[in-house]
């Protein structure tokens, strides 16, 4: 049934979309330069930007869905990011960003410099100058949904009637005019849709034009009354918004909480059966999913994902488990059609209903794995110490790769913070770095204690801390000069409230999210240097730094010895105290700062493909790690460590708190492809009695990952979770196989 | 808590295939029995013994001097291993606790199996009881050729016994594992009686008991019996001749049972 649509879809998706979405760009950026008049205020740089795209795009309408959506303004696996992925352009949704990203760079050129050496260097990772400003976007659906356009229209109107200040009023006038953009937007799909109508001749074609033309009219200007003009609000608005706005709307929101109502209306006044349901559900998921090729090979970073996601499960208002017919039906279109995107977040807890387990770890363990799992256990703690009030914290969702977030801020996860550097400018005495980054980090030579190394190992990080902080601190204060967000921003709690944009702190929060790379690495090494050197004074310091720095050459004895000590995911009583003790203090520290708007800096353990790239180029470590070698991610062991027992490695984890972790953390799990599924529903709601936020969870086996490695078209089906993403294994290049290969599997 | 001491070879946590659940299966060294398909070898002699994986050396020369007492000692190669540890009943039991949450999660728990675990019987009762006295589950995996009295010894701290069923002609089964089937079949009998859950184990063989008439007279005989909660088919494996060369010895190789056989083979008792 859903055949021609995807063949419809391919046929756009996968021919031209770069050489389209240039020429529109090409075509707009003339448009606005030539309108473009001296003294326009930033906001007024947007709404001409609105306006020009809103007048220049043409509808593309796919005859085989009722869906309503495609403007052609972005490239196939542009999530409405400015540039367009994988090419060297920037789309026409950019104009006024790149109009002044220049002041940037202005405000201080000497602090843009030290930001280039620090990126160039690994000490952090941030997608964008100061902070990501193009992705990880949380684009909040629920007004839309309840009110429409035509209804934040009429808030802001009101607003705007009682309130004199001028930044204010350009702030609520900003949204009128957004509002109205997305309006115009969509008649020209009903528009268009009238005119595909004179010539369509097959009859379920017509059908879905002439739902369109009727829809289109209302929607998103009305709030949606039925289940399909809700899914039709927002497939619209993802693209739209992207369109105008250019930042990514990275999530859809919570699907089964927020589409329930419409649904059960729908059933009750017997205008919708569970069918048609199921049926509208697969069509939209498909729209995104055919925007990307699951065969094209994985190569390079984020050039293989499209960010749209959607949320699960998890939990209700009141605390109770959230799993309904419609929690079901998009579980299964998802296994059906092994739909990769919209990446799939399933909440979980040890609560969850068993049915819900079971649809889920049913397709894992048959290797449909496009699932990432979610502790509320562990996640509604940390959302609570982070000063969110309950009823918040229980709705939270999990946008882009792995960020948390609720409705009420721009949470930004598009930042790395890399531990390990300083750890191995310590380690290996790497004074030309330290110049070249401009930071003095403590090295490790003189200690004459553990105590005084893991001092210095703090003192470190906090180092790395505060040089990122003044980068994001110094971007954030400028960020509203280069762009704003009207649209986006009235999405967010509290922007509208305050008639203020969020780039200048409308909305109700802003706080900072730091995501930690190194954690068990670290953790790990410290065990080594406490056991080996100081413990059993195997070797003194100055042996044992030596060997680090010669890479371990000549030292496979001392190596091994390090390999085989205690360390992060073993339960052993020791290195679950260290790794506590060490995480707890890095919360201490984080909790002392301040963000770019002035908010609370959280922490997590998280990061995406820099396992690989920074692994690879960062020297030995005292944990036996050769030069080299691929990283862990997250909280997840390391790969040296030999932990035979999964349990071990959840006991460690439940030794942690993870009320610490706001950013949230992620945890890798290989279990055996064989496994039950009573034993896999155990083992879930074991899991959500420890620390794990994130869980990637396959199930597989290293032999038979190698005969897919020689074997491709035996495993075509076979669906992983790589880091943050899904993919089809034969599609990863040999890298990234190897990389999934030399992981933890416990059989 | 008692200073008796069992010796153990392994204790595997984790474990998803020996009794409902999430379970951790301790495994006693010493058995009666001489299986030939048996894939643990190094379960069979109740003395500890060295596994040396002869290719996975690299020649280092740490082992020298090597003796079973050297319990503490660790190849960074894994090529040697001391087969064998004497435990207390608190060491395993602290074992056991750690995983209390998988058991809760899973409806899970510890089983004890072997080698032949019933022949440590008063270190076996002895830690069924505190496992009891713990809240947790229970089960015992045996080959059943025991005396009577030492299932009367455990049955109260039992809360599952898998009791394994290798085949009902008494010449083969003395055959192929060294011993007579009368025992076993007479205690399984009694111990149906006892009211406890069992579930039955039946390993398949080729040229044992890989064929439809020796299951289904299997079959017969049980339900004559009692109903066991479960019937397992086990395929052979040879995944264990590894570890017959690691202990000097040769590995009997059968031919692995396929798929479509098993299959064939689970259906009769569905």
């Amino acid at each position: 049934m859903f055949d021609e649509l995807r063949r419809e879809l391919y046929d756009f998706y996968l021919h031209g979309d770069a050489e389209r979405a240039k020429a529109f760009a090409d075509k707009c950026y003339a448009i606005m330069d030539e309108r473009f008049v001296d003294g326009m205020s930033v906001t007024e740089q947007k709404l001409l930007q609105y306006d020009v795209i809103t007048e220049c795009f043409e509808p593309k309408i796919f005859r085989n869905t009722p869906f309503f959506y495609e403007t052609g303004v972005l490239t196939s696996l542009s999530d409405g990011a400015r540039h367009a992925k994988g090419h060297s352009f920037v789309q026409a949704n950019g104009w006024v960003y790149n109009r002044n990203k220049h002041l940037f760079i202005d405000q201080d050129k000497a602090l843009y410099e030290r930001k280039k050496a620090h990126s160039r260097e690994m000490l952090y990772l941030i997608c964008g100058p100061y902070n990501d400003t193009s992705q990880h976007f949380n684009f909040n659906c629920r007004p839309f949904l309840k009110i429409g356009a035509g209804g934040i229209y009429e808030k802001a109107k009101r607003k705007l009637s009682h309130t004199k200040n001028e930044g204010e009023r350009e702030f609520l006038e900003a949204v009128c005019h957004g509002m109205l953009s997305l309006k115009h937007m969509a008649e020209k799909f009903a528009k268009k849709a009238d005119l595909m109508l004179e010539s369509e001749n097959d009859p379920e074609c017509r059908k879905n034009l002439a739902l369109i033309a009727d829809t289109a009219k209302r929607i998103p200007w009305e709030a949606p009354k039925t289940f399909y003009e809700a899914l039709a609000t927002l497939s619209f608005l993802r693209t739209a918004m992207g369109s105008l706005e250019g930042v990514g709307p990275n999530t859809f929101g919570r699907l089964d909480k927020d589409l329930i109502s419409f649904y059960k209306s729908d059933i009750e006044k017997d205008i919708l059966t569970k069918e048609q349901a199921y049926a509208l559900i697969c069509q939209f998921l498909l729209i995104w999913d055919c925007h990307y090729d699951h065969d094209m090979p994985m190569e390079g970073y984020a050039d293989h994902e499209l960010e749209n996601t959607y949320t699960l499960g998890g939990c209700d208002d009141n605390g109770a488990p959230l799993y309904n017919e419609l929690t079901e039906l998009f579980l299964q279109a998802t296994n059906e059609h092994k739909i990769i995107f919209p990446k799939i977040k399933c909440r979980f807890s040890k609560d969850s209903p068993k049915e819900y387990l079971d649809i889920i770890n049913k397709s894992i363990i048959d290797g449909i794995t496009t699932v990432l799992l979610q502790n509320d256990d562990a996640t509604i703690p940390a959302l609570l110490r982070a000063g969110r009030p309950l009823r918040e914290a229980r709705d939270y969702m999990v946008s882009g790769c792995w960020d948390i977030v609720t409705n009420q801020e721009k949470s930004d996860h598009g930042s790395y913070l890399n531990l390990l550097k300083p750890f191995e400018f310590s380690l290996h005495n790497l004074q030309d770095k330290m110049d070249a980054v401009g930071i003095r980090f403590e090295c490790f030579d003189e200690c004459k204690s553990f105590e005084e190394l893991y001092g210095k190992t703090l003192h470190n990080c906090e180092l790395l801390l505060d040089a990122k902080l003044e980068v994001q601190t110094k971007g954030g204060q400028i960020f509203h000069k280069v762009d704003r967000f009207p649209i986006f921003s009235s999405t967010l709690e509290g922007c509208l409230e305050n008639r203020a944009d969020f780039t200048v702190g409308g909305a109700k929060y802003h706080d900072d999210y730091q995501l930690l790379f190194g954690f068990p690495n670290i953790v790990d090494s410290l065990m080594a240097i406490k056991t080996l050197v100081f413990d059993r004074k195997r070797y003194s310091l100055a042996e044992y730094l030596h060997a680090v720095r010669s890479n371990w050459e000549g030292y496979e004895k001392m190596r091994l010895e390090a390999l085989h000590c205690h360390g992060w995911g073993d339960g052993n009583e020791d290195s679950c105290a260290l790794a506590n003790r060490f995480n707890n203090d890095l919360y201490e520290i984080f909790s002392r700062k301040t963000g770019m708007y002035g908010g609370k800096v959280h922490m997590g353990h998280l990061t995406y493909t820099e396992i690989r790239w920074w692994g690879e180029k960062t020297l030995a470590t005292p944990d036996g790690r050769r030069s080299g070698d691929y990283f862990s991610q997250g909280l997840t062991p390391s790969r040296l460590k030999k932990i035979p027992c999964v349990n071990d490695v959840i006991n460690s984890l439940a030794a942690l708190d993870p009320s610490t972790m706001a950013a949230n953390s992620v945890v890798n799990i290989i279990l055996p492809s064989k496994i039950p599924l009573e034993g896999c529903e155990g083992f879930l709601r074991a899991a959500a009695d420890s620390a794990i936020q994130s869980l990637q969870l396959n199930c597989t086996s290293k032999k038979e990952l190698l005969d897919a490695q020689k074997h491709p078209e035996k495993y075509q089906n076979l669906i992983i979770r790589v880091t943050g993403f899904s993919a089809k294994f034969t599609s990863l290049s040999k890298g990234w196989q190897d990389e999934v290969i030399s992981r933890n599997f416990y059989e | 808590m008692s200073k008796i001491v069992a010796n153990i070879f392994d204790i595997q946590r984790s474990s998803f295939v020996d009794g409902p659940g999430i379970r951790t299966t301790v495994f006693f060294k010493g058995c009666n029995l001489r299986c030939r398909w048996c894939h643990n070898p190094e379960s069979q002699n109740f003395e500890k013994e060295i596994l040396f994986f002869k290719n996975k050396c690299t020649g280092c020369g740490k082992c020298k001097g090597l003796t079973t007492e050297d319990s503490n000692f660790i190849c960074f190669n894994d090529a040697k291993e001391i087969c064998g540890k004497e435990y207390t009943v608190a060491e395993v039991l602290s074992v056991v606790l750690k995983d209390k949450r998988f058991y809760e999660s899973s409806g899970g728990g510890v089983t004890f199996s072997g080698g032949e675990c019933m022949l440590q019987i008063d270190f076996l009762e002895e830690i069924l009881k505190e496992c009891k006295k713990n809240g947790i589950h229970t089960a015992v995996d045996t080959a059943g050729h025991v005396v009577f009295e030492y299932f009367e010894r455990i049955i109260p701290y039992t809360d599952l016994f898998l009791y394994d069923i290798k085949c009902l002609n008494n010449e083969k089964h003395k055959q192929y594992t060294g011993v007579p089937n009368e025992l076993i079949l007479s205690n399984l009998k009694r111990l149906f009686k006892s009211g406890k859950a069992i579930w039955i184990r039946i390993p398949i063989i080729p040229e044992v008991n890989d064929n439809e008439s020796e299951l289904l007279a299997i079959k017969t005989v049980l339900s004559s019996y009692g109903s066991p909660e479960r019937v397992e088919l086990l395929p052979y494996h040879a995944m264990g001749e590894h570890k017959y060369l690691a202990i000097g010895k040769e590995a009997h190789i059968f031919s692995v049972p396929s798929e479509e056989k098993m299959t064939q083979l689970k259906k009769l008792f569905l």
